[in-house]
């Protein structure tokens, strides 16, 4: 019986021990923790969260290039493996309206909003630092909160008139839903904020792009390039035409002069490729395929249709792009500008700036001044003066003529351009593909959901 | 944790004042024991004076010895298979011989209930099904263990996730256990280790462009690893499916439990089995794509250069004798499988060992895919005393599987089947005689070239080991203190190799030629408990006490590596211009419960059990907390009163059981954490689009369930009827915040859920004569699923999006639901509603016939009546002019019907157009044996041989069905709770054919 207790006892024990063994507390094994950025960030800590904006950054720029461009029948996206990358994007039944959580939109929605989270929670981390002179912590916040300005007119151009939210901190208190003007204006409101926090301050963080926009200085007349395409954009002139000349407006003619901007930049994995590169004459049914109506638009002699796009050899076909009897359109050019799958993109050029300044000009009856601008651009590219009517609806069509050529899928300018001025008709949309247009995108379901249920 | 201690002696104390008094007087008993049938001594069988701890087993030739107490009592002699037997017994009786009969309606079947302890079904309070080893694999020879549970349990729903060779299957126990945050696959338990049933990540996803970024892990294509298990080697399965019967299992068994129990030596005659399995597969439903003809191109291309350039391929393709059958092309092999199972058994008294070899291969329909298997298993027990015995079960094994290419994929041409959707008859795509492959026109990349050069393999290297000990601390004449201790160890090291080379026609057009993805797992489970089982009567009441603690650590290391870029022919990453991570995942996990619970029986008239388990996990946002899982279940069988005299009905059980069990958040749902990016050479940290929920709690189920059996005509006929309401409680769901938030996803418990179900089961013996003897079972069940609430806004989720079909959760309806366009604003969620996966109901039909001893017929239908699928392989062939019936004209508008279904896809924006109605009948196996008769063995093999058994038999012999693909049973993006049934070009389902030869010596 004594024998008995003693291994009663024995096992007792053993059953205890199990069970009262200390359980390690886990911790993400595989990432750091956001709170350890959230709270005293070193400037190694802020680095990161300047690269991941960075990267955040540069994210929806091909989405924006494939979706509003086939919207603005700049392209067409043959990507086969999926028929709604024509099917859903070309409208093809669908009469010009979509539908929530429309396919393949969330490049030009969520993404960019990725990276105004991203900006946010730079602009915290900066704020909570105490490892920083009051330059520096204006350096970070100026940085982030110019990118999330230009990332916010992303889904504004998607939604138009249905409107975002801006304030958008909080992931469980989210501000209203803004009209688009509210919007515009509260985007603007940003970039001058932004301005002020740039100047006198410094930059303690690196950039991987940038080019030559990556100091204060420099970086405040990228603000100013932005802040004069959003004022474009919410038709203040006057507004324009102070932002450019505080902006990297430079206007002079040539090729080199009209590439100026800031890049966004690519490498091989675990970077990044070139979205937008596709080896020519590739013998492949994905791919993005300039519309015809641009070859077939085009002056003789345009360097532009020269140097951007390639005629390859053979023709690609897609089930879904056919014409009124039937037959599939072939895709006989592809994009040509770029040289390999990491060469960086230039977010915003001088050559869009020349052409704001065109636009503001005439809208101001600064005739000679639109027309010179005109002119610089068009003689870059050899195809003589301007030599049409200078009222201001034939010189603003002229100008959208020049920037259907010069901004030829950077981001969707075209579909853009022609709503802003009220052209997105079948007059300057091509319907071939019997497809229609959209002049918005469905406001998405989680952002209904939201409003409807708080 | 102090008071549970507390409790916990209390308990024990209680347990011990029952101990009966020892009584001076004894007599003996001997006698044999014999099958009532056939006259054969049994060896093994059980003989005890009821009431209790005393009792022998037989020896090889059925005698036994026994010192009984008293002057008298009654004996109970059990033995697996058969029913047990009573007979009273005085000092006088001396020796008693026993003639036991077949237990056909499996009333004595002993079936796990808890951790540490056993019942016999007759019982049971819960409806536990339970698959023999004849059952599993009696019939025919299924690839993997899941594959051949189908049809054999009851309120199971099996779905196979695509036809590729090495498994790949998922197992829903009595309808829907959770959204996606717990598993909704059971808990595996294999002579007591926790056993991983993950599917590997191999990275085929990224390779073949399906789904890109780096989470994405669902459309591999990769099997499940419980089909590294050997069939062979199990003796018993028990499933408990619900709550009820779980709870015991605590905080990861919502998904049910599926206990199995391998094969242990019995002692005696050495005991050698071969077993070797011949045969072929065939693809059981080819489609037959439509055939192209002038007429049709017309109808395809139009009228224009491209429809002369198809006109002239095609005129060229006929002259050349070379119209293609692509299906046949591709699945159209006959190859060859076998199995060869070879096992030794045997020991004496104090030890037993079963060991066992086995070796399975197995090509594919298509090539260059297969499934090879090979186990090895030592099953050792060993007796030291007649208070201590100890056991120990390992077992090696090694998967090699070949999946191939199929299913989804993007801008690569990286599927078989997603590719030749866009192949007509016609195309020029054969390699010359220089062996190149030329480029397919129609689509990314040459499928031949995809078939005969990509690599898509892994391999798995596994230890399944478990130790188990038993030691006496006290016995009496009617008590018995026991302890118990069990531990266990799974490890898993998996190699997978994902390869595109760079000659391939999708790889040529892309920057750096030549994609190889190399994959690394390391899983380890380890588990261990220990028990205190106190067993004792008071008068005709037995009470079984148990308490004690369980502890689970996991932990997973993943690698997958990528390089692109490559040199020719080469594999090795350094060959690569460049070389990346793909992705680095570690995951550890750690579980720690306590148990207790008590089982009364009361003349086995009355049985009731409570019981609760107290669980912590590490997965949990509170790591420290311990969530209890009580249960309490009581059966009565009401012919074993005294009152009860009805002479045809031998068992009436009357029986409920409550009990609830937990599901736990998955892994990484608690850390908001950074992402890394790089960007020109600077490693970026993103925000991750995860945000955390402090008061996450972990989802809760609980279960009611009743049920009746009975067994008629001296038990030649039993009803088993179960009705269940499930709920599961604070379910985990994402919550979407507003997309603006840079927030896509906040687990939280969001939602209630209810299943209800039936399950019938009627079985029995219509024909039992000296030459025929019929065995039948129909089994039958239902569920229903809805949500019962839900405090997040109804969404849709699963699938490729509305326009192609998708699942909505919302209030009030299934979470099965199918929706799409068109928008409809009276449907929560604002789409069309086009159907529910979930079946109305399932019946299955067994029958095992004996013809003059020698001959067995046996057959299992399954029927599976309605459940939609998502068919996006319709909706692909008719974008490519595939489908069979494409150029026809069913409503004679003049538009061949492809047309007709892509405009109603497209104009009316209508995804109902390829969801459709997925139900099905299969004869699951089918099965014809032949035992050579004693004396011709002995005979032919001069006393060397004991028996010798052939067949034939069929596995998924035939299908019927409507549904407009290979198989009804599908799902591309794997074992999905909800987002099953969805179906992109997958890898056809096989029928199996097999000669048999089974030899025992």
């Amino acid at each position: 019986m004594k024998n008995t207790f003693y291994k009663l006892g024995f096992a007792l024990s053993l059953i205890f021990i199990i069970s009262s063994c200390e359980v390690d507390e886990v911790e993400d094994p595989n990432n750091p923790s956001l709170g350890s950025v959230l709270n005293d960030a070193s400037k190694a800590e802020l680095q990161t969260l300047v690269s991941g904006l960075e990267a955040r950054h540069r994210a929806f720029y091909g989405s924006a290039t494939q979706m509003f461009g086939s919207f603005g029948r700049e392209l067409w996206a043959y990507f086969q493996s999926d028929a709604r990358f024509v099917a859903d994007w070309l409208g093809i039944g669908l009469d010009g309206v979509t539908y929530p959580d429309f396919f393949a939109s969330g490049g030009t929605y969520i993404t960019p909003y990725l990276a105004v989270k991203q900006a946010n929670t730079l602009i915290d981390a900066a704020n909570s630092s105490t490892a920083l002179t009051e330059q520096e912590r204006n350096g970070y916040i100026g940085f982030a909160r110019t990118i999330k300005a230009y990332q916010l007119l992303i889904p504004l151009m998607q939604q138009f008139q249905n409107g975002i939210r801006v304030d958008v901190n909080d992931p469980l208190n989210p501000g209203p839903i803004l009209s688009y003007d509210a919007a515009l204006q509260a985007i603007r409101d940003l970039l001058d904020q932004a301005q002020n926090e740039l100047n006198g301050s410094s930059f303690a963080f690196s950039l991987a792009g940038f080019d030559e926009f990556d100091t204060p200085e420099s970086f405040t007349q990228l603000n100013r390039a932005i802040a004069a395409r959003a004022s474009l954009y919410a038709e203040d002139w006057a507004g324009t035409l102070t932002h450019l000349s505080d902006s990297f407006l430079n206007l002079e003619a040539g090729a080199e002069q009209m590439n100026v901007g800031p890049t966004i930049v690519y490498g091989e994995a675990p970077d990044v490729n070139n979205p937008l590169f596709y080896p020519p004459d590739a013998a492949t049914n994905t791919i993005v395929i300039v519309h015809p109506a641009l070859i077939e638009d085009a002056i003789p002699g345009d360097l532009r249709v020269e140097n951007k796009f390639f005629k390859r050899k053979e023709a690609v076909f897609n089930p879904g792009v056919t014409d009124a009897d039937g037959n599939d359109i072939p895709g006989e050019y592809q994009d040509n500008r770029w040289a390999s799958n990491i060469a960086p993109i230039r977010f915003i050029r001088n050559e869009e700036l020349i052409l704001i300044y065109a636009e503001a000009s005439a809208k101001l009856d600064n005739t000679n001044d639109a027309v010179d601008a005109i002119n610089l651009v068009r003689n870059t590219w050899e195809i003589g003066n301007y030599t049409g009517s200078t009222l201001e609806t034939d010189l603003i069509d002229e100008i959208l003529f020049q920037r259907r050529y010069s901004l030829w899928a950077e981001a969707g300018h075209r579909w853009i351009d022609l709503r802003r001025t009220d052209r997105l008709n079948d007059t300057y949309i091509d319907l071939r593909d019997r497809g229609s247009i959209f002049n918005q995108v469905s406001r998405r379901t989680s952002e209904t959901n939201w409003d409807a249920s708080n | 944790m102090r008071k549970l201690y507390r409790k916990f002696q209390v308990l024990l104390a209680l347990s011990l004042l029952a101990v009966g008094t020892v009584s001076a007087q004894q007599f003996s008993l001997n006698g044999k024991v014999t099958d009532s049938g056939t006259g054969e001594p049994l060896a093994g069988v059980n003989v005890i004076v009821k009431g209790t701890t005393i009792g022998v087993i037989t020896d090889i030739d059925g005698n036994y010895n026994l010192t009984i107490p008293g002057t008298e009592g009654v004996i109970v002699a059990s033995f697996i298979g058969y029913l047990t037997k009573e007979l009273p017994v005085n000092s006088t009786t001396g020796t008693l011989n026993i003639d036991m009969v077949e237990d056909v309606t499996n009333l004595e079947e002993v079936v796990v209930t808890g951790l540490a302890s056993s019942v016999k079904r007759s019982n049971l309070a819960n409806a536990v099904s339970t698959v023999s080893a004849d059952e599993l694999l009696g019939t025919t020879d299924p690839q993997t263990l899941d594959n051949a549970l189908y049809g054999k349990l009851n309120g199971v729903n099996i779905n196979a996730n695509g036809g590729a060779p090495g498994g790949g299957i998922s197992v829903q126990l009595r309808g829907i256990s959770t959204l996606g945050a717990g598993s909704s696959q059971p808990l595996y338990i294999v002579d007591g280790v926790y056993v991983d049933n993950s599917t590997i990540r191999t990275g085929r996803t990224q390779v073949s462009g399906a789904s890109s970024g780096q989470n994405a892990t669902t459309q591999d294509n990769a099997a499940n690893r419980i089909a590294d298990l050997n069939p062979e080697d199990i003796e018993s399965i028990e499933v408990l499916k619900g709550s009820s019967a779980a709870a015991i299992y605590g905080t990861r068994a919502n998904a049910g439990v599926i206990i199995i129990t391998t094969k242990k030596g019995k002692a005696g005659k050495t005991k050698v089995s071969l077993r070797q399995d011949l045969g072929i597969a065939r693809a059981l439903n080819l489609q037959d794509f439509d055939d192209w003809n002038p007429d049709k191109i017309t109808a395809f291309f139009g009228t224009g250069e491209r429809a002369e350039a198809e006109l002239q391929a095609y005129l060229q393709a006929v002259a050349e004798g070379r119209i293609t059958n692509w299906e046949e092309e591709f699945y159209g092999e006959t190859p060859l499988l076998s199995n060869t199972q070879v096992s030794v058994s045997g020991g004496n008294e104090k030890t037993t060992f079963y060991v066992s070899g086995g070796l399975r291969t197995e090509d594919g329909i298509l090539k260059n895919t297969g499934f090879d298997r090979y186990s090895i298993r030592a099953n050792i027990d060993h007796k030291f005393s007649k208070k201590l015995d100890m056991s120990l079960n390992s077992n090696y094994i090694r998967s090699s599987t070949q999946r191939g290419f199929t299913g989804n994929q993007n801008n690569t041409g990286g599927s078989i089947g997603y590719n030749i959707a866009y192949l007509p008859s016609y195309a020029d795509i054969f390699p010359d005689a220089q062996g190149n492959y030329p480029n397919n026109p129609y689509f990314n990349d040459n499928p031949l070239a995809i078939r005969d050069l990509g690599v898509n393999d892994s391999d798995v290297d596994r230890f399944i080991v478990s130790s188990a000990i038993n030691l006496n601390l006290l016995q009496t004449d009617n008590s018995l203190l026991k302890f118990t201790a069990q531990g266990g160890i799974d490890y898993i090291s998996a190699n997978s190799l994902v390869y595109f080379p760079e000659i391939l026609q999708h790889q040529q057009a892309l920057a750096n030629p030549g994609d190889v993805m190399w994959g690394r797992n390391d899983n380890l489970n380890t588990n261990w408990q220990a028990f205190l089982i106190f067993n004792t009567n008071v008068g005709k009441t037995n009470f079984n006490t148990q308490v004690g603690t369980v502890r689970l650590h996991q932990s997973v290391e993943n690698l997958l590596t990528r390089g692109r870029g490559l040199s020719g022919g080469q594999t090795n990453l350094r060959w690569a211009t460049v070389q990346s991570i793909q992705g680095q995942f570690d995951q550890t996990v750690t579980d720690v419960g306590i148990v207790a619970q008590e089982e009364i029986n009361w003349d086995d008239k009355i049985i009731g059990t409570v019981g609760v388990r107290f669980d912590r996990s590490t997965l949990n946002r509170d790591q420290d907390k311990f969530y209890a899982f009580p249960k309490a279940s009581v059966a009565a069988n009401i012919a074993n009163f005294d009152f009860w005299t009805v002479n045809n009905v031998n068992q009436l059980k009357l029986r409920a059981a409550y009990g609830e069990t937990g599901g736990l958040p998955n892994f990484g749902n608690t850390f908001e954490s950074l992402t890394p990016q790089l960007i020109g050479g600077s490693l970026g940290g993103q925000v991750s689009v995860r945000g955390v929920d402090p008061n996450l709690e972990p989802e809760t189920a609980s279960e009611l369930e009743f049920g009746l059996d009975a067994s008629f005509f001296g038990n030649l006929i039993s009803l088993e009827a179960t009705y269940y309401i499930k709920e599961v409680n604070d379910l985990i769901l994402d919550q979407v915040p507003a997309e603006s938030t840079g927030i896509q996803a906040i687990a939280t418990n969001a939602a209630d859920l209810e299943n209800k179900g039936i399950e019938l089961a009627l079985s029995g013996s219509p024909v039992r004569t000296n030459n025929v003897n019929w065995f039948s079972k129909v089994l039958y069940w239902k569920n229903r699923a809805e949500i019962t609430r839900l405090n997040i806004p109804p969404f849709t989720t699963g699938g490729f999006g509305p326009t192609l079909g998708t699942y909505l959760i919302a209030e009030g309806l299934p979470p099965t639901t199918i929706v799409g366009t068109p928008g409809d604003a009276d449907t929560p969620g604002g789409f069309t509603m086009h159907g529910d996966r979930l079946a109305d109901f399932q019946m299955t039909f067994l029958n095992q016939i004996t013809l003059y001893k020698n001959w067995e017929l046996s057959f299992l239908f399954h029927w599976k009546q309605g459940g939609d699928n998502i068919n996006l392989s319709a909706f692909l062939w008719d974008d490519g002019g595939t489908t069979p019936n494409w150029n026809g004209d069913d409503d004679g508008d003049g538009i061949p019907n492809g047309e007709d279904r892509q405009r109603e896809w497209i104009s009316d924006n209508n995804a109902g157009v390829y969801i459709q109605d997925a139900s099905y009948v299969k004869l699951r196996e089918i099965g014809l044996y032949y035992t050579l008769p004693q004396n011709l063995t002995t005979r032919l093999f001069n006393g060397l041989v004991e028996r010798v058994k052939l067949g034939f038999s069929g596995n998924n012999l035939f299908l019927w069905t409507d549904y407009e693909s290979y198989d009804p049973e599908v799902s591309n993006f794997g074992s999905q709770p909800i987002a099953s049934n969805i179906e992109v070009t997958p890898y056809p389902t096989s029928r199996r054919m097999f000669f048999h030869l089974n030899i025992d010596f």
